[in-house]
């Protein structure tokens, strides 16, 4: 458990007659003292399912669903544009990078995909398969909006 | 999502409908809602969290939540774009772990060093922990009291902070993190400028004519200034990109010339460059003459080990590392001419062919160069060194302070300039590069913070590498750690920082925001609000400043460390803390509180509340009944105006996307020293390194030296440590963030695949990392972003679980104080 | 009409109503509405707006819902805004944002 648990209440209070809650501060190295050493998760498989995930906001680069394995991007050669790019996508029916990565610092159209954005995995990750340290309650603004309206028809 | 046909067509009639009555749906109903009060955030501004690169983003409110985040398309600094951490900024707020109540160890009732933690009110945990500074102050005097602060602290709150210490306190003992990552940078521009911080700026990239990477993974650590170098790389054909570094990386991916060289040979890269230009004729003479005199540095200097270490001893020079004396021309050049190709190349590994490339980068008159390094050159025992030596290099060409010309320092953290270095958190410094130790600058800081004068201690404080061992040793017994995690951070855990914060005399304060190893290792945690959750600023590594507003309240009663130095400084009376015979001189300040003589003096408590942007929630402000950060602020300010580091008004920070200081008449500074660009060079000199009496800039006679620690027959391989990109420094921001966790979960032992082979593993083994002062168990990768050369290891120190620090070595530059966390020796064993 | 039938029907008709009304009713109404079958509220506003959609076996059957509502104290009108036919047979795959043609960024 990664989070701070309260053992808190009834049990306390019949022990000791004061209320206080005690709380584990637990860190993201789960049980293992600080002065000893567990052992390493095994390494987990890259998430290969080429399934679209959900967007967390709309601007929010699209993380990759597949293995990229020995894929080469340097000066000579960029795997990933050779499905991703504008004229790849007929035939590899990848998405094709977006519009922005067209735009120049200045915002102005290129014929080809910027150089600025030729380094793909600055913004795009690949996803192990692996559960989260600690729940994330970040909320979709969907989710938001939802609420909100909940709150105002009631 | 996958919607079934029925369901869309659905969502669709909502849509429709809801666009003819002018009604707001909930953004569930439909996927095909468009533009309309329904749909509408409030957009902010705000500088990342992350890097010193200083990126601005766009942060999205919604009522009470961090719905979005996106690259500002209208900062000149990223343009729109943002590297991953900084496309997930909206996440790093909503850990579900989020401290939101003081946390005080306890046994029956009562504060107990072995005791549980235990929540507890904020007044509790204040009182106790003023009982506590108290009891130090009365037992050990000023000395025995410290602060470990951050360059993520907003300018506002590391500028509160050393006054509570250095005024309030009257202790130099406060440190920022960025002793870690920075010092070595800022005693570098002070002994060749006398002022810190790079003379130029960003728009450098789009000038230079070649990049030099010196020890700088900027594809990984400054993506977003890389995509810059990209730009300019892929765009212009005659650019030429170099990159040095011990270990392959991603930044080699744009290398023209990629060099490889064996760990501390980059001093003797550095000569050799110099003798190159010698030799060649290439020094450019109208510069040299006019602007630089030239010194000869003290050798020798130790290792920044304890007093008692046999390399301490030894050293001849380590009591006056810093020292040195004019020499001429004719005596440098005779100094660095044994540095030829030959001996360079055999020594560092890297083929004679290359050295000569890099060096004509530099010599050839008719190339821009821009040179940059980080951690490679700041971590290591002569990273002062090398941040002079690669200044010579400019220096002799004359290639800097002009469009693409520039020797450039990247830093690691979002304020590592703008609150470290120019407030002045530091153990020796005061605000705009004074220091303490100089009496005038010590009275004009007094005067400013309207206090009596004699009131801050003329010693420099304990450096932070000091701070552990002086923990350790019990001699300094209460210690406040905010915005920073330094038991995962700083060097050599085991036998310096896990001792120093578990001893049974010391009571340790950590503010965050999550519960980090060093807040395990505290006594009392203190719920801290983070990023927009308070009004700030900061300042980047090309000399911006930048502001945010408050967008959304802290969860619980977590609360800025701003509102935690005032409030406890509410707690102290001037009577306990200060000298009777100052109290005596000066009796307006008996029986005051030091809130009341820090902070209601008059300047920090002058801007009402009603010069606070009615549209934003200003939590601290409101609780203390006048606009904190602005008070903070403007008095800060004071200190550099006129004196060449002038920032504009507050409120002008707000409505731009920052200005680069000196800010004078309203008009930022791109390039400094350099006559037309920089409004405090006389006219008629051309360049003027005004940091210097005479104008002049010192290139320094400097040898190679070995590292403190270097693979042996017992530990064979050197260790090198750092990030990646997808975590940011100690993880507990972006290790709570599942995209960010999933791309990048656990550390790894990157090695060789021939090492590997004959270690008998395989990738994904487990093996123990083990070094003369600890170990750690992670697994083998041989393929990935990293390609060590044989006899290298690299291992990333983001991860909890894995605890790098307890393996590393806390030698340090003997001038900067800074840790090597690039180079010691360890032995890989299969589990 | 029951939720498996329609759930099991092969053509189902969807539409969507503006319904108007005095605010201080959209309480009770909404209270009303939420009972009925095939009919969600999919949201509304404080000037007593409401929008929702209707799933039904027959046209017919939106008609009559429509009088409905109408004769409910305090709703001032309704309208008809929106009206597809969906025939399963017609098309059997699920449809995603990404095969309509919904790309984002």
């Amino acid at each position: 458990m990664k989070t701070i648990k309260l053992i808190t209440g009834l049990f306390v209070l019949l022990i000791t007659t004061v209320v206080w809650a005690r709380v584990e501060v637990a860190t993201l190295r789960g049980n293992t003292p600080l002065n000893e050493e567990g052992k390493p998760p095994m390494m987990a498989q890259v998430v290969n399912d080429d399934e679209k995930l959900q967007r967390a906001y709309p601007m929010q680069p699209p993380i990759i669903p597949h293995k990229i394995d020995g894929y080469q991007v340097d000066m000579n050669t960029n795997t990933c544009l050779s499905c991703h790019s504008r004229k790849r996508t007929p035939e590899s029916q990848a998405p094709m990078v977006s519009v922005t990565h067209f735009m120049d610092r200045d915002g102005n159209f290129l014929a080809d995909v910027s150089p600025r954005r030729y380094f793909c995995q600055q913004c795009h990750v690949t996803q192990d398969k692996v559960r989260p340290l600690v729940e994330n309650q970040f909320k979709d603004v969907d989710l938001v909006l939802k609420e909100e309206q909940a709150k105002q028809v009631k | 999502m996958k919607v079934t046909r029925r369901s869309f067509i659905k969502a669709n009639a909502a849509a429709t409908a809801a666009a003819v009555a002018g009604v707001t749906l909930p953004a569930g109903a439909s996927n095909l809602i468009t533009a309309s009060d329904q749909t509408k955030l409030k957009w902010s501004k705000a500088p990342c969290r992350f890097c010193g690169t200083g990126c601005s983003v766009n942060v999205a409110t919604r009522g009470e939540r961090v719905v979005a985040t996106h690259g500002d398309i209208n900062s000149p600094v990223n343009k729109g774009l943002n590297c991953v951490k900084g496309y997930f900024l909206s996440k790093i707020l909503y850990g579900k772990d989020r401290l939101q109540q003081p946390l005080l160890r306890k046994k029956n009732g009562k504060y107990d060093k072995q005791g549980e933690f235990t929540t507890v009110s904020w007044d509790e945990a204040f009182d106790v922990m003023a009982a506590q500074f108290k009891k130090t102050l009365k037992e050990k005097g000023p000395e025995g009291v410290g602060m470990f602060g951050s360059g993520q602290w907003t300018v506002m709150e590391g500028y509160a902070a050393s006054k509570l210490m250095k005024a309030g306190f009257r202790s130099n003992n406060i440190e920022p993190n960025a002793r870690h990552c920075m010092a070595s940078a800022v005693a570098g521009f002070m002994r060749t400028f006398g002022i810190d911080e790079p003379m130029g700026c960003y728009d450098d990239m789009e000038s230079a004519d070649a990049f030099v990477l010196w020890g700088s993974n900027m594809a990984e650590m400054h993506p977003i200034l890389w995509t810059r170098v990209t730009d300019r790389r892929l765009s212009a054909p005659h650019v030429k990109v170099a990159v040095l570094s011990t270990f392959e990386h991603r930044s080699y991916e744009l290398a023209d010339i990629p060099m490889i060289f064996t760990p501390q040979t980059d001093l003797a890269i550095l000569n050799y460059i110099a003798n190159y230009i010698i030799q060649n004729d290439k020094v450019n003479w109208e510069f040299v003459d006019k602007h630089t005199n030239f010194h000869m540095g003290n050798d020798d200097i130790g290792y920044g080990l304890r007093d008692e270490h046999p390399l301490q001893k030894k050293a001849k020079n380590a009591g006056k590392a810093g020292g040195s004396e004019k020499i001429t021309f004719e005596e440098y050049a005779k100094f660095v001419s044994k540095y030829d190709a030959k001996y360079v190349s055999k020594l560092s590994g890297v083929p004679e062919s290359q050295l000569k490339q890099l060096a004509e980068l530099y010599a050839d008159p008719n190339r821009k160069v821009t040179s940059f390094w980080t951690m490679g050159f700041n971590q290591h025992t002569r990273g002062v060194w090398c941040n002079n030596l690669v200044y010579n290099i400019h220096l002799l060409t004359g290639k800097i302070s002009t469009p693409g010309n520039s020797p450039f320092s990247l830093t690691g953290q979002p304020s590592a300039c703008g609150t470290a270095r120019e407030v002045g958190t530091f153990c020796h410094r005061l605000p705009a590069d004074m220091v303490v130790a100089n009496p005038k600058h010590r009275a004009i800081a007094e005067k400013i913070w309207k206090l009596p004068s004699g009131l801050i201690p003329p010693k420099p404080g304990f450096h932070a590498v000091q701070h552990n061992r002086k923990l350790r040793d019990g001699e300094m017994n209460a210690y406040w750690i905010q915005v920073n995690n330094n038991l995962q951070a700083a060097a050599n855990m085991n036998e310096e920082t896990y001792p120093g914060y578990r001893n049974p005399n010391n009571f340790i304060v950590v503010s965050d925001a999550y519960p980090t190893v060093t807040a395990e290792a505290a006594d009392l945690i203190l719920p801290t609000a983070m990023w927009v959750e308070k009004e700030g600023a900061y300042g980047n590594a090309e000399r911006r400043t930048q502001t945010w507003y408050q967008l959304t309240n802290a969860p619980g009663e977590a609360r800025s460390d701003t509102w935690q130095l005032m409030e406890f400084a509410k707690r102290f009376t001037t009577d306990e803390v200060w000298p009777a015979d100052i109290l005596d001189a000066n009796p307006e300040y008996k029986g005051k509180t030091l809130y009341e003589v820090l902070f209601r003096n008059g300047n920090v408590d002058k801007f009402p509340l009603k010069d606070i942007n009615p549209e934003y929630e200003n939590q601290e402000s409101k609780h203390f009944g006048f606009y904190v950060q602005k008070g903070l602020f403007e008095e800060y300010a004071t200190f550099g105006r006129g004196k060449a580091h002038d920032l504009a008004d507050y409120e002008v920070y707000h409505q731009t996307r920052g200005l680069r200081w000196p800010v004078v008449d309203g008009k930022e500074t791109l390039w400094r020293y350099k006559e037309g660009s920089d409004p405090y060079v006389k006219p008629g000199t051309g360049f003027e390194f005004y940091g210097k009496p005479d104008g002049r800039a010192i290139i320094f006679a400097l040898p190679y030296e070995p590292a403190a620690e270097a693979p042996d027959k017992e530990y064979p391989f050197w260790l090198s440590t750092g990030r990646v990109l997808e975590h940011w420094h100690s993880g507990s921001m972006t290790q709570r963030v599942p995209e960010l966790h999933k791309s990048f979960p656990s550390a790894v032992c990157f090695i060789h695949p021939d090492d590997a082979l004959a270690l008998g593993v395989r990738r994904g083994d487990e093996v123990k990392v083990t070094s003369r002062r600890g170990e750690i168990r992670t697994r083998v990768e041989t393929r990935g972003r990293n390609k060590p050369p044989k006899g290298l290891v690299y291992v990333p120190w983001f991860d909890a679980t894995q605890l790098i620090n307890k393996v590393t070595l806390d030698a340090t530059d003997p001038i900067s104080k800074q840790t090597d966390f690039k180079k010691c020796a360890v032995r890989i064993e299969k589990v | 009409m029951t939720a498996e039938q329609l759930e099991n029907a092969d053509v189902v008709h969807i539409s969507s109503l503006v319904v108007h009304m005095r605010p201080d009713v959209m309480a009770d109404v909404t209270d009303y509405l939420d009972q009925k079958p095939g009919l969600e509220i999919q949201g509304g506003n404080e000037q007593g707006k409401m929008v929702v959609t209707l799933e039904t076996l027959t046209e017919h059957a939106v008609l009559d819902a429509i009088s409905e509502i109408n004769y409910l104290p305090g709703v001032l009108s309704t309208s008809l805004v929106f009206h597809q036919i969906d025939d399963a047979r017609e098309e059997q795959t699920a449809l995603t944002p990404a095969n309509v043609g919904v790309e984002a960024l």
